[in-house]
């Protein structure tokens, strides 16, 4: 059997054997004499983090073939002196952004991994990438016709009833208030807490939007956020929040940033103020003209007012006056026709009193002669008593008649009521005899 | 008419009157009855004396009111 051999020609030993870390050096030399003078790179920067001083991102560019990737090392000597540029192109490094940046190739021996220690930065190429973003959205959003969808939307009278959309831990929405509440107007706020930047932002920028631009209890929107980074504020350029503004059923007012800045979402906004305090003016400023039109028409209508009551007083006195003549007039004459009656009724009760007393008299003169009207009637009396009289058989006696009775007391009206024999009695006006009959005659 | 009857027992001077009257008719028919002739013509005698003094009391009040009535005057 025989020992297995090696395919590999193996050299006698006598070449160049590197150790890691000399090879890690000779490749690191390599790199310096073919970057001699560094290198130029460009691409997305992703995962970007700070480690102290430090700062560590990829660089990253999206291939037909895949994606490609170089770890890039931003140390803290670097950020200092690359500081007051980035400061002035007003730039922050973070994700998203497209940067050009300068720098020298370097394996990290601790990890074996290639990297770019980043000495330098182009701003143009970023705010160049920036600005052609820009361009393409606004390009498609002119093409959709929601470019000036919102500018064309009515804004109420007197918008009071406003939504804000801001980070409420920012200087931009305690400025807004501020000028708000400085106002003295009755605002109505609805604010909706938002990230204004980073990854999350655009989508919660995009549903507060959403959800404000519906509300029906509001007369405007407002998104706000103070100054900061132009690549920042790039969020504001993106097609998903001008969409949102474009198709917001309610105008919406913007105030971002600083007021050399301008983004898409101030270029599709029914009103772009360059600051979020600007943005409050503008509010009151719209408010404050209405309340100063209804001020002016009210006083109008007072002058109006006043004009017509005058009038109407001018001609009140007019009629007041013709009432006063005609009601003095009405009661002279009430008075005249008073006095008519009063002689009248003197006249009247003067003669009824005198009727009354001429009766009376008449009265009295009656009853004064109402003894007389006892004579007819002690006439009529003594008639009477003289009839009776007459009739008394006393008196009738008296005159020699005489009155024949029987024995047993019968008064004798006829002779043919006695017998011969029959004993009578015979009474005289003064005494009586008794006697017997003795021969009756027919 | 018991005895007990007086003519001021009657309605008054027309009741008096009227009583007078129909008993003068009584005693003035001609079979009017002797007997109770006195008794009637007692009767109406009463009758008169009573009319009688009514009409003095009456012709006295009347005097004495229109008395009155002059001094009023």
């Amino acid at each position: 059997m025989s020992q297995a051999s090696f395919d590999l020609d193996l050299d006698d030993g006598s070449e160049v054997t590197y150790t890691v870390a000399e090879l890690t050096d000779a490749i690191n030399g390599v790199l310096r004499r073919g970057f001699r003078d560094g290198v130029w790179v460009r691409g997305e920067i992703q995962g970007f983090n700070e480690r102290g001083p430090h700062a560590y991102f990829r660089l990253v560019e999206e291939t037909d073939s895949g994606k490609a990737v170089v770890n890039v090392q931003f140390f803290a000597p670097a950020r200092a002196r690359l500081r007051p540029l980035l400061a002035k192109n007003r730039l922050r490094l973070a994700d998203g952004l497209k940067v050009r940046i300068f720098g020298h190739l370097d394996v990290f021996a601790g990890s074996g991994q290639l990297g770019l220690k980043m000495s330098g930065i182009d701003p143009r190429f970023t705010l160049g990438d920036l600005a052609a973003q820009r361009d393409d959205v606004l390009r498609r959003l002119v093409a959709s016709g929601l470019y000036d969808a919102n500018r064309r939307r009515a804004l109420a009278p007197a918008p009071l009833r406003v939504g804000v959309v801001t980070s409420l831990d920012s200087a931009a929405w305690a400025d807004f208030q501020h000028e708000i509440d400085r106002s003295g107007l009755g605002f109505h706020l609805r604010v909706i807490d938002v990230r204004v930047q980073g990854e999350w932002a655009v989508t919660q920028i995009t549903a507060a939007l959403g959800t404000l631009c519906r509300a029906d209890d509001l007369d405007a929107v407002v998104l706000i956020r103070g100054g900061g980074a132009r690549s920042e504020l790039a969020t504001f350029d993106d097609e998903r929040i001008a969409t949102a503004i474009a198709m917001s059923a309610l105008p919406v007012f913007t105030g971002l940033g600083h007021e050399i800045d301008r983004s898409v979402a101030d270029d599709v906004a029914h009103s772009a103020l360059k600051t979020p305090t600007a943005c409050a003016a503008a509010l009151v400023e719209y408010v404050q003209a209405f309340a100063l039109d209804v001020e002016r028409t009210w006083g109008a209508i007072e002058r109006c007012a006043e004009r017509s009551i005058g009038v109407s007083e001018g001609r009140l006195d007019e009629v007041a006056t013709g009432i006063g003549h005609r009601t003095r007039a009405a009661v002279e004459r009430a008075d005249d026709r008073l006095r008519q009656r009063i002689t009248r009724l003197c006249g009247s009760a003067v003669r009824v009193a005198d009727r009354a007393d001429d009766r009376m008299g008449t009265a009295v003169a009656s009853v004064g002669r109402m003894p007389a009207r006892t004579d007819p009637e002690l006439r009529h009396v003594d008639a009477l008593a003289h009839r009776l009289r007459l009739l008394d058989p006393a008196t009738t006696m008296a005159r020699g008649w005489s009155i024949t009775r029987t024995a047993d007391g019968r008064t004798v009206r006829s002779a043919a009521e006695l017998a011969p024999g029959i004993e009578i009695i015979t009474t005289f006006a003064e005494g009586a005899a008794r006697s017997r009959v003795e021969e009756i005659t027919p | 008419m018991s005895s007990n009857d007086t003519p001021a027992a009657a309605a008054g001077y027309a009741a008096a009157l009227a009583e007078l009257e129909q008993i003068l008719g009584q005693l003035e028919r001609p079979d009017v009855d002797v007997d109770v002739l006195a008794v009637q013509v007692q009767r109406a005698a009463e009758l008169i004396e009573f009319c009688r003094e009514r009409i003095s009391r009456a012709r006295l009040q009347i005097e004495q009111v229109v008395a009155t009535l002059d001094d009023d005057a």
